[in-house]
């Protein structure tokens, strides 16, 4: 029985203080997902807890054969963000971390703008494409657990991956391109 | 090393969200102390559980067969003079 299991154990068996555990070892996740899948930034902070909140009163019918407790939390991130897509508005540049330091100040105003150029682009991909787009190359998962969140197969995965990316990229050319 | 590409530096930007402080407690202010989650025994969780088998597969094909060799069986049936 791994770590997940006993804290999710101690919850049902009424430790409601063991919920903590799972929230503090994830709530990075979470919150990589939600910021990147909600329209309004803003927002980030209500729906990363709404998504514990889901994930605590149905913690019940989590079933460790069926995927990690990750892949299960995820899952919950992705639906609810989905939920939320009718409120378009385009993700909030200004509430994102700062860049990466660089030398010059030429090198800042370029990133910068590479960045937005990016941002919008990934902000205006279709929410299946951006949720893919988000989960494997964002954060890193392996394309089958992102199937297994997307409820889709790994070949729907490989082509979703492949029309944001072609996007993404199609955005970051005027950025190359010299004026 | 290779340098960083600005497409990495921006993937890294954007996965490197910072969770706001206390978050953790806020989520636990919020749970109901009162009704903890309870592990799901309905019929529905162990019918669930009994599909995933491979068991509960053949079970739920032969059962369809049946079905199928039933109705092949009752139409067949109107042709057969009594």
């Amino acid at each position: 029985m791994n770590d997940d299991q006993q804290a999710i154990n101690r919850v049902l068996a009424g430790d409601v203080d063991a919920f903590r555990i799972l929230v503090v070892r994830y709530e990075q996740a979470v919150f990589c997902a939600v910021r990147n899948l909600v329209p309004d930034a803003g927002d980030c902070e209500d729906v990363a807890q709404d998504v514990f909140l889901a994930a605590y009163s149905h913690l019940g019918s989590f079933d460790p054969r069926r995927a990690s407790f990750v892949t299960w939390l995820l899952t919950i991130a992705r639906n609810t963000c989905y939920r939320m897509r009718q409120k378009k508005r385009p993700l909030l540049l200004e509430s994102l971390p700062e860049g990466t330091d660089r030398n010059s100040p030429e090198c800042v105003v370029e990133q910068e703008e590479t960045f937005r150029l990016l941002d919008e682009a990934l902000a205006a991909l279709p929410f299946e494409q951006r949720a893919v787009f988000v989960l494997a190359e964002i954060q890193g998962l392996p394309l089958e657990e992102v199937g297994t969140i997307e409820g889709v197969r790994l070949g729907t995965v490989k082509s979703r991956l492949h029309r944001a990316r072609e996007k993404l990229r199609r955005a970051f050319r005027p950025a190359l391109e010299p004026p | 090393m290779k340098p960083e590409t600005p497409f990495d530096a921006w993937k890294r930007r954007r996965r490197d969200a910072p969770v706001p402080e206390h978050f953790a407690d806020r989520v636990l202010a919020g749970l109901h102390p009162a009704h903890p989650p309870r592990p799901a025994f309905g019929l529905n969780t162990w019918f669930a559980a009994w599909l995933d088998t491979p068991l509960g597969k053949v079970g739920v094909c032969a059962l369809g067969c049946l079905a199928c060799v039933l109705r092949v069986a009752s139409l067949v049936a109107v042709f057969v003079p009594r």
